[in-house]
Parts: C-alpha cells; structure tokens; sequence
C-alpha cells in the first residue's frame, strides 16, 4: 500500500491530503482543485463567483456548478442547524473588522454595502439549468468555514472518482475521508487543545467521515480598541459570548461537521451536549476556562474524565 | 489597513435599470413572481445604503431605520415593479414571437455579462491586485447535483495514541 501527504497553503489556511494509493496525478489534483474552489469562493477575490454574487445589483449572476453546490449546501445548513450556520452575516462580519484576509490584508472583501434584514439564504435564488444566482439587494454571502468543508468533500470523491483508494484533505482541520484508511484500524485524526498550542485533546479514528472544529480563539483581532473573532452569533449579530473555546464535531461529510461545530460552540456549554446529542454527533467542546464536555462515546478518554 | 491596490467606484442608478436583465434571463413566471417578492421584502427592510467610501462601507447606521427616506423609496419601488412587469411582459412575447423559446434561451446566455453590470447608484470596492481569473472563465453550464449528503454517522474510536508511521491529520480550527 503506497501512502503519500502533501502540505500547502489554501484558503488562508494549511491544507493536508493524504491519498493511499493514488491515482496518476492525484495530489497534482488535489491541489490544483483546491486553488480552484478559493477562486471561486473566496469573499477576498474580485473575480470569484462569491464576490460577483456579492456585487450583483438584482441581476442574475452565472456562476460555476460548484457554487452552485456551494449555496445549495449553505441552505442545507441552514436548515440542520436550525439557523446556527447563516452565511448572510457579512455586514455584521464587516463591522466587527473583518474586512480583510487573515492570509494576505491587502486582500479585502469585495461587495456592495449590505445592511438588508429580514432575508435570509432561503431567498437566494437558484437557477441550475443556466447556472446563475440571484440574490435580494441587501443580501451577501460568506462561506466561511462551511466552504472548506464542503471542499474537502468533493475533492475527496474527486480522488476516489478518479481511482485513488483512498483520501483524506483537511483544509485549516476542516477535513473529510473516504475510501481506504493508511492504518488497518481506519483513519486517525488528533484533536488539538484550543486553549493549549501543541497540547492535543484526544486522538480519534475512524473509517471516515467529516471532522471539522469552530474556535473563538483563534482567528481574533483588534477592532476599535477590543478584541473581536469571527464567530458571529445569528440572534444577537454581534460576536458571539459563548462560554466555549472549541468545539470538535464528527458528521458524516465535511460541511455537516462544519455546520454543526458552529451551531454546538454558539449553545455554549450548557446545551454543547444536548446539542450533539440531539444530531446524534459526535463531539467534543472545552470551555475559556479549560474544562472539557464530550459526547457520550468519547466520555472514556482520561485526558477528558481528568478535567 | 492599506487602502493600496483599492478603487473605489461610485456609482448612480436605480434598482428598475436591471429589471431588463432579469425579465431577460428569467423566462419562469414564478421565479420572475418570487424576484418581485424578494425586491418588495428587501425595500421594506431597508435596502442597502451607498456608502461615502471604502472605510465607510461598513456603516452600522445603515441599517433599516437609519438615513433612508421611506416615502421616496416606496416610490421608486412602485415604479420599479410597474418597469419590472411591463418590460417582462414585452419581452417575453417579443422572444417567443420572433425566435422561439430556446432560440431566445441561447441569444439570454450569450448575452450574460462577464462581470456585474456597473449600473450606477452604490459605491463598490474593488481590489485591484487580485491574481483572480477572469469572471467566467471557466463557468459550467451544468445543473447544480446538490449538496453532498451522507445519512449514516461515522462510528468514532477514541485510540490512546496515533500510529507513529502512519499519517495523521489534525483539526484546531484553523489556528
């Protein structure tokens, strides 16, 4: 069994594909696939299909098939995580300063002002046979992390379509694996501590599926004299005030644990359980304060009993 | 934050000169019915402010309530869906009647411009440096498959430690 990794930067974040016996050109592939779907969705690029969706003035924007996915997905997730996930905070985004990449500031979110209420990622409209977008005015979209997810998802099957046995992309530990694990015992992914730099949490495995973690502690900045993250809450549309630190979901693709590990770190620790209980997930969240919660089947692990 | 690489274009329109392109691209009453909806929702919400310049595109007082003047925006909606009906309705009947419906589909395609129109009337930022490709470069013509949707959970283990020789990946939310 041959097994070969690959690092690179994607999406403003380190990205890891690790095929088991690939293809021909399978990371080639993978990479080139990967830069591809940041073109296009990518809020900091003019000329992505987000962008222009974003600057459309109530006309019909023609996009690729993968955006296409993309907002259908958007919508999926919506729905699953009772409006947790909700893509149309970019002004709320913006005001808190997030304006620029993370990865390179001289790249910054290219859209029209939007300030539009009472809409929401249902109200886009899709129309699959031209393969156009139309959005309300007012309206914008930010795939955040639910694009890395779901990117990991069809770069995976892309893999396995194309004969690789089997494939693993994590993109920034959004991650998703199908096909044959490089371990007789399945795939194997270290959950990090989100409060502890190179302390890790838990390892787990599995014979694949979606993995994905939300975080308030990382990806924060300084905007009018405060500290900011860009985890926003749909209720209040401010920066969330969860209690969490992280939270680490397992699904069944990529985007579903995306989505799901942004609706359990927005309940807090006082519903992250029932959260993941409720989706029958999964998962594992640690508090600003250090203590851990995990779902029922990870409770064994003593690193977690101990907190 | 640099403002580098930025152009900032003003622009000065109404939302009615775009109704053509949608009466043009959209030959599906109920989607056209549903656009109109969306466009009365998104008036009585409050539409989108221009904004003076590249910092003040992000404007928490642009929000519904803010500088807006109600009585002359519910006017230029109600023109804007009297525009909207009429030249959906003329165009519809010129297509059908002179080309054919699928005739009139592909001259709509063709038609489609590669970037958004710059119909005047809000401030957009553009970033000038971007090594983006061009707009629809590689545009697909294919219908969208629908997300991607698996039923059953993964079964997950908890292991004391990964394999050393075995590749592992690592989730941390994007630390």
């Amino acid at each position: 069994m041959a097994v070969v990794e690959h690092h690179f930067r994607v999406m403003a974040s380190e990205a890891h594909v690790i095929v088991v016996d690939p293809a021909p050109g399978a990371i080639k592939n993978a990479e080139r696939r990967l830069h591809q779907l940041e073109q296009r969705w990518s809020r900091f690029l003019g000329g992505s299909d987000i962008s222009r969706i974003n600057m459309s003035q109530e006309e019909w924007v023609p996009v690729s098939s993968d955006t296409l996915v993309l907002i259908e997905t958007m919508q999926a997730a919506s729905v699953e995580t009772d409006g947790r996930f909700d893509p149309t905070l970019m002004h709320e985004l913006l005001v808190a300063g997030y304006t620029a990449s993370i990865e390179d500031p001289a790249r910054v979110s290219v859209t029209i002002d939007i300030s539009c209420m009472g809409l929401s990622v249902h109200d886009v409209i899709l129309d699959g046979p031209r393969s156009q977008v139309w959005v309300p005015p007012g309206l914008a979209l930010d795939p955040g992390g639910l694009g890395k997810g779901l990117a990991a998802d069809l770069v995976v099957n892309e893999l396995l379509a194309d004969g690789s046995a089997g494939a693993l992309v994590s993109i920034g530990g959004d991650l998703f694996a199908a096909g044959r694990p490089p371990t007789p015992t399945g795939w194997q992914i270290v959950v990090e501590d989100p409060l502890e730099v190179d302390h890790d949490l838990l390892t787990i495995e599995f014979d694949g599926g979606g993995v994905a973690t939300s975080s308030t502690v990382s990806r924060r900045w300084q905007h009018d004299g405060s500290t900011r993250h860009h985890l926003i809450d749909p209720t209040s549309r401010d920066c969330s005030t969860t209690d969490l630190a992280g939270v680490t979901v397992v699904a069944a693709t990529g985007w579903q644990a995306e989505a799901h590990a942004t609706g359990a770190i927005l309940v807090g620790s006082d519903g992250v359980i029932d959260y993941l209980r409720s989706n029958g997930l999964t998962g594992v969240g640690t508090t600003l304060d250090g203590s851990h919660f995990a779902s029922d089947n990870l409770n064994a692990r003593p690193t977690l009993e101990a907190s | 934050m640099t403002t580098t690489g930025l152009m900032t274009v003003m622009k000065s329109t109404r939302a009615a000169a775009t109704m053509t392109d949608t009466a043009l691209t959209s030959v599906d009453p109920a989607q056209l019915a549903r656009i109109e909806k969306l466009r009365q929702r998104a008036n009585q919400a409050g539409a989108p402010v221009p904004p003076a310049s590249r910092t003040d595109s992000v404007r928490p007082d642009s929000r519904p309530g803010g500088t807006r003047r109600p009585t002359k925006r519910r006017h230029a909606a109600f023109g804007s869906r009297v525009a909207a009906a009429a030249l959906g309705v003329s165009a519809m009947f010129s297509i059908v009647a002179a080309l054919g419906l699928h005739a009139a589909e592909a001259q709509t395609q063709a038609a489609l411009p590669l970037v958004p129109a710059e119909a005047p009337g809000r401030i957009v930022v553009l970033h000038h440096n971007t090594t983006a490709p061009a707009a629809t470069q590689d545009v697909a013509t294919v219908s969208a498959s629908g997300p991607i949707a698996l039923t059953a959970q993964p079964v997950v283990r908890v292991v004391q430690a990964p394999q050393s020789a075995a590749p592992v990946a690592r989730t941390n939310g994007s630390r």
